[in-house]
């Protein structure tokens, strides 16, 4: 008689087991919520005069990308501060913040090419001679913040690569980790 | 005098060297029935049935004979036979009713008995294949391959086909878990199965029409019909990812209820950083953790059946291998060797990128013997999968995509015994899908819904030299409700329909030689990410667009197959092939770059083109001492391109085989020994299609084949007795000489080489409990 309860049991404790199904997890943050960044701007100020500014704005919304192009004169030291924004999100979300209080993790490189889509290695270094003005809390570059001081006329590229470089792997140069950002801007100098 | 004598025993002699041969089937089931006896009354001779269920009577004078056939629990059978020649038979027998108690019954479904190339792994084999995925249980078998991303995730490849061409059913049931993807490994077990299949020919069409590639069974042991609680436990240990795999299975009957059995199942699988010669691999661990649970109630006119399983893994990508951009891409290529960054100590922990991918499987399986005419089948299930890619932490993005799939299917099939010397199945399946993405959209949300008949018919001729095969079916599949989250996109529904066919022979020459041909008429629907496939699939580091004006694929298969066996000493297989389809669909690097946030991503397309596919898969297994064994095997293969008059991209190169083995006599101790090496030859793929880019490379890869190489494997076993229990070793060392290679069907050949030497032990303990009598 045991025998026959403890047999049915069994077979209803497979049956219960059966019932535990998965379903569909709707736990996630939020759909499609692709915090992506749509534009980069950079603001070019010339050292010896504050009024004469050069603002380039990269920016792909919907799949179009519009790209200015960027216009530094000859032989003159800029300031550039560079500007990562979220323009599909409403109010436009500015990233910028998130490199910064992140900044042990990001390295923004400004390099200057004579072809589109170019080789890391292939970056010129007589063009302008460009230095970074901020560093991290280990003393290395963060990148958000160059001098540019141009040398010659030139028509090429100007590149703004984000690197991050997570668990201590920056080291202040390009190759560690992976790209976040890599965009190209039009370069002329004149 | 005397030459009349020689005469007359010339004559004797010669009319006394009759064959009698041919296989003893379970007439019910379609099984080969092992141990049945066969005996002629008037000689008193008697064989019994091989494991393949052969029987063969030799040194038979012409004349006529009673033969009487039994076995346990079936009826035995009587007939009379005329012989003046080799003559072959074939015998099925009819189930005792009464008598299902402790027998187990090997229920095959129509693979064995049809016509056509097919290749099982069970059994001793399998054994030794325990603690692999799946993919890595399958490429014994030739003609077999592996479509890998990095050493964890692999799939199969038959003949060059792969993912959406190859369908993997998992206990009867239709796997359907996003296979389109090359990186995305089948969600089964392999501890699952006690049985392997693999079906390469024509015949595969009576799984689905879209089985272009071929079918793959994984089929577990039928429940135990012994009373009491028997199981096994396997344990592996490997040394190369330092990987340890534990799997239990505890079955069971009971002697009060026999109808009813049950069985538990459970694996897990843990493995860290992968090494290839020379370093680690980072961030390549993998935890996987399935069970499986099964019910049945079985009396000899109708039974049901439960089945419930889960498989869980969560698989680190190598993050040497997850590149931005095109650039991060051609960096890596350069190097020949990952970053130092990448390749750091070893460890089991796994962080993004990783995959993480769930599958549960329901299924509830009935049949109903129609009398003596047939058998009813129902199987009704429901499939979950889960699968979440998450690439790399950025500050800058959620980086993520989440797909989760349902998938209901119902098939109802009558198998009948014999309609006027027909044997054979018809049947209809159905299949509703729901698909939903979250996050990063790849691929949309969508429904499918999908229904089919078919039908399966074998005709033996009387002296059992011929047999014919001949099936169609017929798949309608539509697609609807394509859209995304944002309510930005909606694809209009797309229906296809389409009708394949198989026919086929089988003529056994002799009892030591068989000849199969076979044609067949395939119809694919396209793939979810063909049709629908936007953006950029991380895991390939390309930007992927799909062409919602894709046809189906449609085309032929022929083969030819010739089996050889005499005894154990010699066995050789032959399968040879010829494929040529219309409207196949592949994956096409373009010279265009997409330029987004993150950089410039090489643009890939899916086109369509005609193109052929031939080649031979050969295997010789000759024992030519009685304890030593060398075995050869060649697959080959030439897949080309025709619409541009080039190779097909991304084929299987060829490769060859050879082991030597040696069975060390048993001792009272120990048992089943064995000690094999074998090398493996692959040749580097020289027929890519090729096209100079800008910098006179070729613009279709980014990389060119890898050289070929040449892998030893070492491996030996025994059985031995512990506490009564015959425990089975296993001990080997795959990539023997640590040998530093790439494969072509790897997508990680960019970045990384392939693991380097891998020792293992393997231990499997059986057990029982009887009840107390």
């Amino acid at each position: 008689m045991l025998k026959k309860y403890s047999t049915l049991a069994l077979f209803a404790a497979l049956m219960l087991a059966f019932a535990s199904c998965k379903k569909e997890s709707n736990d996630k943050p939020t759909e499609n919520e692709n915090e992506e960044i749509s534009t980069v701007k950079l603001t070019f100020v010339n050292d010896a005069d504050a009024n004469d500014k050069v603002i380039a704005t990269w920016r792909s919304i919907d799949g179009n990308v519009t790209i200015d192009s960027v216009k530094l004169k000859l032989n003159t030291t800029y300031t550039v501060n560079t500007d990562f924004i979220d323009e599909n999100a409403s109010p436009a979300d500015t990233i910028t913040n998130e490199i910064r209080e992140e900044s042990d993790e990001h390295h923004v490189f400004h390099m200057i090419f004579t072809q589109a889509d170019a080789s890391i290695a292939d970056a010129l270094t007589t063009v302008a001679t460009i230095t970074p003005l901020d560093k991290d809390e280990n003393n290395l570059p963060v990148g958000l913040e160059y001098s540019v001081s141009t040398k010659e006329a030139f028509t090429g590229f100007y590149r703004v690569i984000v690197r991050h470089q997570p668990d201590g792997a920056k080291d202040g140069t390009f190759a560690p980790g992976s790209t976040d950002v890599d965009t190209e801007f039009p370069l002329v100098i004149k | 005098m005397l030459i009349l004598g020689v005469l007359i025993s010339q004559s004797v002699w010669a009319q006394c060297n009759y064959t009698l041969s041919g296989k003893i089937l379970d007439q019910n089931s379609n099984a080969n029935l092992i141990g049945a006896t066969i005996a002629v009354k008037e000689t008193q001779q008697a064989v019994m049935s091989d494991e393949n269920g052969n029987y063969k009577l030799d040194g038979l004078c012409a004349g006529e004979y009673t033969i009487r056939v039994s076995h346990i629990g079936c009826h035995p059978l009587e007939f009379k036979i005329s012989i003046n020649k080799d003559t072959r038979k074939n015998i099925s027998l009819e189930h005792a009713v009464s008598e299902l108690r402790g027998i187990t019954v090997e229920t095959t479904n129509a693979a064995k008995s049809m016509t056509g190339p097919v290749s099982e792994v069970s059994g001793r084999d399998l054994e030794k294949l325990r603690g692999l995925s799946l993919a890595e249980s399958l490429k014994e078998v030739n003609g077999v391959t592996m479509l890998q991303t990095g050493a964890t995730v692999s799939k199969p490849m038959i003949n060059g086909l792969h993912s959406n061409r190859v369908l993997i059913y998992n206990n009867g049931v239709r796997q359907e878990g996003q296979q389109w993807g090359s990186e995305h490994a089948p969600e089964i077990d392999p501890f699952v199965a006690n049985k392997l299949v693999v079906i390469k020919g024509a015949n595969a069409i009576r799984y689905g029409g879209d089985a272009v590639g071929g079918v793959i069974l994984v089929e577990p042991k039928p429940l135990t019909t012994t009373p009491g609680i028997q199981g096994e436990v396997n344990l592996g240990a490997f040394s190369n990812s330092r990987m340890g795999v534990a799997s239990a299975l505890v079955e069971g009957n009971f002697s009060k209820l026999p109808a009813l059995s049950w069985r538990v199942q459970g694996t897990t699988r843990r493995s860290g950083s992968i090494r290839a010669p020379g370093y680690w691999m980072n961030n390549t661990g993998m935890d996987e953790k399935n069970f499986s649970l099964t019910a049945g109630w079985r009396k000899p006119s109708y039974g049901i059946e439960l089945f419930y399983s889960q498989f869980n893994t969560d698989i680190g990508v190598f993050t040497g291998a997850h590149m931005s951009n095109r650039n991060d891409l051609k960096e890596a290529i350069k190097r020949g060797r990952p970053l130092e960054e990448f390749t750091g100590d070893f460890s089991y922990d796994i962080n993004r990128p990783e995959q993480i991918a769930e599958h549960e499987l329901f299924k509830v399986k009935a049949y109903l013997n129609t009398g003596k005419i047939g058998k009813l089948n129902l199987n009704v299930a429901r499939q979950f999968n889960y699968r979440d890619e998450l690439d790399r932490n950025s500050a800058l993005s959620v980086n993520s995509l989440t797909l989760n799939l349902t998938t209901y299917t119902a098939d109802l099939t009558w198998d009948h015994f014999n309609w006027h010397g027909l044997k054979g199945t018809i049947g209809a399946t159905g299949m509703y899908q729901r698909n939903h993405y979250l996050a990063r959209r790849f691929i949309p949300n969508y429904e499918l819904e999908q229904w089919g008949l078919f039908v399966s018919e074998r005709w033996e001729s009387k002296d059992n030299k011929w047999m014919l095969e001949a099936g169609g079916r017929f798949d309608s599949r539509s697609f609807y409700n394509i859209d995304d989250n944002l309510g930005e996109i909606n694809f209009p529904e797309r229906d296809y329909n389409g009708f394949t066919g198989i026919l086929g022979a089988t003529y056994y020459v002799n009892d030591r030689l068989s000849i199969t041909a076979n044609a067949s008429h395939v119809y694919r629907v396209p793939g979810v990410n063909e049709l629908y496939a936007d953006g950029l699939h991380h895991g390939t580091g390309l930007i992927e667009k799909g062409n919602v004006n894709l046809d189906a694929e449609h085309g032929w298969k022929f083969n030819l197959s010739g089996n050889y066996r005499l005894n154990d000493q010699l066995e050789a297989d032959v399968n040879m092939y010829y494929n040529r389809f219309n409207n196949f669909i592949y994956q096409q690097l373009s010279d265009s770059i997409i330029v987004t946030i993150r950089g410039a991503f090489p643009f890939t397309y899916y086109a369509q083109s005609d193109v052929n596919m031939k080649g031979i898969d050969a295997q010789v297994k000759w024992l030519f001492l009685p304890r030593w064994r060398f075995s050869s095997k060649a697959s080959i293969l030439r897949a080309k391109n025709e619409s541009i008059d080039d190779w097909l991209i991304s084929m299987p190169s060829d490769r060859f085989t050879q082991e030597l083995s040696f069975y060390p006599v048993n001792t009272k101790a120990w048992k089943d020994n064995f000690i094999s090496l074998s090398m493996t030859n692959v040749t580097k793929q020289a027929r890519v299609p090729f096209e100079a880019g800008k910098d006179g490379e070729n613009a279709l890869d980014l990389m060119p084949p890898p050289d070929a190489y040449t892998l030893v494997n070492l491996e030996g076993g025994t059985t031995h007795n512990i506490a009564k229990r015959p425990v089975t070793f296993t001990v080997g060392a795959s990539n023997l000489l640590n040998t530093r290679y790439r494969e072509y069907l790897n997508t990680f050949r960019y970045f990384a080489d392939e693991a380097g030497i891998n020792v293992y032990l393997k231990v499997k303990v059986p057990f029982q409990i009887n009840p107390k009598k």
